[in-house]
């Protein structure tokens, strides 16, 4: 549970770390939006993951830090790339799955080596020109943050479910596994809306 | 301390035949006061009523003659609140954010803000904590996270529903000596008797009624009594 996809922050003084929030957030939006448009070729995504690679040598992030956050994502990418393979060939899947991995660890970098307090600070900046056009400012840099709070908590959901059943040696069963992590999540859901409404976000 | 009024306060949840809570009056003015009754006696939803997070069916809670249903947001700054399970309290995705999470109603300078954050974090030994996710924390820092990011908006009353229950008797002890120390009026619902020494009043309450009020050691023996005969 220490490796938590985009659930670490680790403080420094690289060049990455002074980058001001707001810029790496805007980069980061950029390299995902580009790469997804213009990478056609694996090896042209094999230079776009090198590039991120160089991102967390100059952060100088701990080599089993930066596995801890992008490799759990690995299982789900290889499934979706042994599909594209069987659809449109394995050089389109090997692509898919490199700029994908390189996403992944690219929004890790961003939360490794961002406070969340300075990324909301920077969202509610960057959106606040729009706040007197209705935009919710404050609500969406709470469910940003939320979303991120949630990720550790959800994955303990899945894990608890998964030990009970193996505890009660059923096997798997969609059903079984399903019910209890919606149930448990919903549970979750309404705990942490009176938890927000306690501390006064509703006020 | 803040005066907690109860008028003739009932609780019926949709769907149930018998209240939850009735027909409670009674005023709180002690320094730490206890709540202690079975599983579904009316506890929680009692100390529920005092934040806002729960409305009488009929009758008022009033804190300091404010009616808590119709100025819940004011009544919300005065009135801490802490949950049994911390996990469901910590809404931040690390530790130094969710204590700051308290002070965003308050408006506060930054310079403040981060001021009031290190000095709650520095008194429960969370500072070299800041930078981690609250995933990372023991089940008693949780707890104590929580509690840091009450009083940092420097509350008048604060309420604990159930505080102790998922802690480790370290965890229980260290509780308790924190809520010993605090200046502000205490409400706390439990199970954990131990946590009442010292406590001026504690109330038992059965099937939605106060049946005994007053000294610590003597509501205990009550509540004993109705629960092992």
């Amino acid at each position: 549970m220490r490796n938590i996809p985009l659930g670490v922050y680790l403080p420094g003084d690289s060049p990455i770390h002074q980058l001001p929030a707001g810029g790496k957030f805007i980069l980061l939006l950029v390299f995902i939006l580009a790469s997804t448009i213009l990478v056609k070729d694996p090896l042209v995504a094999a230079a776009w993951l090198a590039v991120v690679v160089a991102g967390y040598i100059v952060a100088r992030i701990p080599v089993r830090t930066a596995l801890g956050q992008t490799l759990p994502v690995l299982p789900v990418l290889l499934v979706l790339g042994a599909f594209q393979w069987w659809q449109r060939g394995w050089e389109f899947a090997a692509t898919t799955v490199l700029i994908l991995l390189a996403s992944v660890a690219a929004a890790a970098l961003l939360t490794l080596t961002t406070s969340i307090a300075e990324l909301m600070a920077a969202i509610e900046r960057g959106l606040s020109p729009f706040e007197r056009f209705g935009l919710p400012v404050e609500t969406i840099s709470l469910a940003v943050s939320l979303t991120l709070r949630l990720i550790p908590l959800q994955l303990a959901t899945v894990q608890d479910v998964l030990a009970a059943r193996k505890a009660r040696g059923a096997g798997f069963s969609v059903t079984a596994f399903g019910t209890p992590v919606m149930v448990r999540s919903i549970r979750r859901a309404r705990l942490l809306a009176e938890a927000l409404i306690a501390r006064g976000a509703a006020d | 301390m803040p005066t907690v009024t109860f008028e003739d306060v009932s609780v019926t949840f949709d769907g149930d035949t018998h209240p939850t809570l009735a027909r409670i009056s009674l005023s709180l003015t002690e320094h730490r006061i206890g709540i202690i009754g079975a599983n579904g006696s009316g506890k929680s939803t009692l100390a529920r009523l005092i934040n806002g997070l729960g409305e009488p069916t009929s009758g008022r809670v009033l804190v300091d003659g404010v009616d808590v249903a119709r100025h819940g947001r004011d009544i919300r700054r005065r009135v801490g609140f802490v949950f049994s399970d911390a996990e469901n309290q910590i809404v931040m995705p690390q530790v130094r954010d969710d204590v700051a999470f308290s002070l965003r109603r308050l408006k506060l300078a930054r310079a403040e803000r981060d001021t009031r954050v290190d000095a709650a974090l520095a008194r429960f030994g969370l500072e070299d904590l800041a930078d981690n996710s609250p995933h990372t924390l023991s089940g008693g820092q949780k707890q104590l996270l929580a509690l840091a990011a009450v009083l940092v908006i420097e509350p008048d009353l604060i309420i604990a529903d159930e505080p102790t229950t998922l802690l480790d008797l370290r965890n229980r002890a260290r509780i308790a000596r924190e809520f010993a120390a605090l200046d502000q009026q205490l409400i706390v619902v439990t199970h954990d008797l131990d946590i009442l020494d010292g406590f001026d009043r504690v109330l038992c309450l059965d099937n939605g009624r106060i049946v005994a009020d007053g000294d610590p050691a003597e509501v205990c023996a009550h509540y004993r009594e109705l629960m092992l005969t």
